[in-house]
């Protein structure tokens, strides 16, 4: 089963692996990137960061949207680790069904001018990718590590 | 839960501790973080970790992270954790055993606990040019 569905630019990292794979019990990190799926040094580097005893997947935006809907129903316990909304955006399109979706990392960039909390910096791209992910029936949360207090995201992007 | 006590040559230990709560998440009980200044009597650093000590031992136990082997936070520790159960001085602390004791202690018996923060530790130590980059 899919146990988080989560936008993190950072991927596995310290709070993925310290935090939510032992919090959620995950055995299996689902990366989605494009990139990162044709790099093979940050490849290594993503498995190196990966917690001993979990699999680590790496796949692109097309492999996925073959790959997700089996895992959601797989006795695996897999987290969907996504680098931005795109990725998000591009699997709702090809059909896959994302109850909820945690906004973990988005870091500042060029344009990203809203900040909400310690980690999110969002463009007005990215808060019309919210609002078509939230319109599209996706609970949206935003929550680096489990045990912050989950963000409104929605209401903060609405003001 | 386990609980935590981390104990460093000044600050090192608090800013160990700001940084594992920025990975894991603020860390809301059961933890303490004592501070030896070069100002502090011998006599003012023993009543300030047996403090500690007595303060925050309880069922599930309770593990010291110190930072040098050797140096007075474990000099003075040791002796005071002697006749206490289920009480683990670790040395050689860094942040990987921080946000590794945060994360499995409520998950974690004691036991497993100690292997757990000692093996992540261990595992930190590397270097990573040559285990990932190929030649």
């Amino acid at each position: 089963m899919l146990i988080l569905y989560r936008v993190d630019d950072r991927l596995v990292h310290g709070q993925v692996a310290e935090g939510w794979v032992p919090h959620l019990k995950a055995d299996e990190l689902a990366v989605v990137s494009d990139d990162i799926a044709g790099d093979e040094l940050r490849r290594a580097i993503m498995r190196f960061a990966t917690p001993e005893g979990v699999d680590l997947k790496i796949m692109t935006v097309a492999e996925a949207a073959v790959y997700l809907p089996e895992a959601q129903t797989s006795a695996h316990r897999v987290l969907l680790l996504l680098p931005g909304l795109a990725e998000a955006l591009a699997l709702v399109d090809k059909g896959l069904k994302i109850p909820a979706l945690n906004i973990g990392g988005m870091h500042y960039s060029t344009g990203k001018n809203l900040s909400i909390g310690k980690a999110l910096f969002l463009s007005d791209e990215d808060c019309a990718a919210l609002k078509t992910l939230s319109a599209s029936g996706i609970a949206i949360e935003g929550r680096g590590v489990p045990s912050d207090s989950p963000v409104d995201l929605m209401a903060a992007i609405a003001r | 839960m386990i609980n935590i006590i981390v104990i460093t040559h000044g600050e090192f230990g608090a800013y160990l501790i700001e940084a594992a709560e920025g990975i894991v998440g603020a860390q809301r009980e059961g933890l303490r973080n004592i501070s030896i200044s070069p100002r502090m009597t011998l006599e003012k650093v023993k009543e300030v970790i047996s403090a500690a000590m007595a303060d925050m031992h309880g069922a599930d136990g309770l593990v010291l992270l110190i930072d040098m082997p050797g140096g007075t936070p474990m000099n003075v520790a040791l002796p005071l954790a002697r006749d206490i159960e289920k009480c683990a001085v670790i040395c050689g602390v860094n942040i990987n055993m921080v946000t590794s004791a945060f994360a499995y202690r409520q998950a974690l018996d004691f036991d497993r606990l100690v292997v757990k923060i000692m093996d992540d530790g261990r595992k930190a130590i590397c270097e990573v040019k040559s285990l990932l980059m190929k030649k």
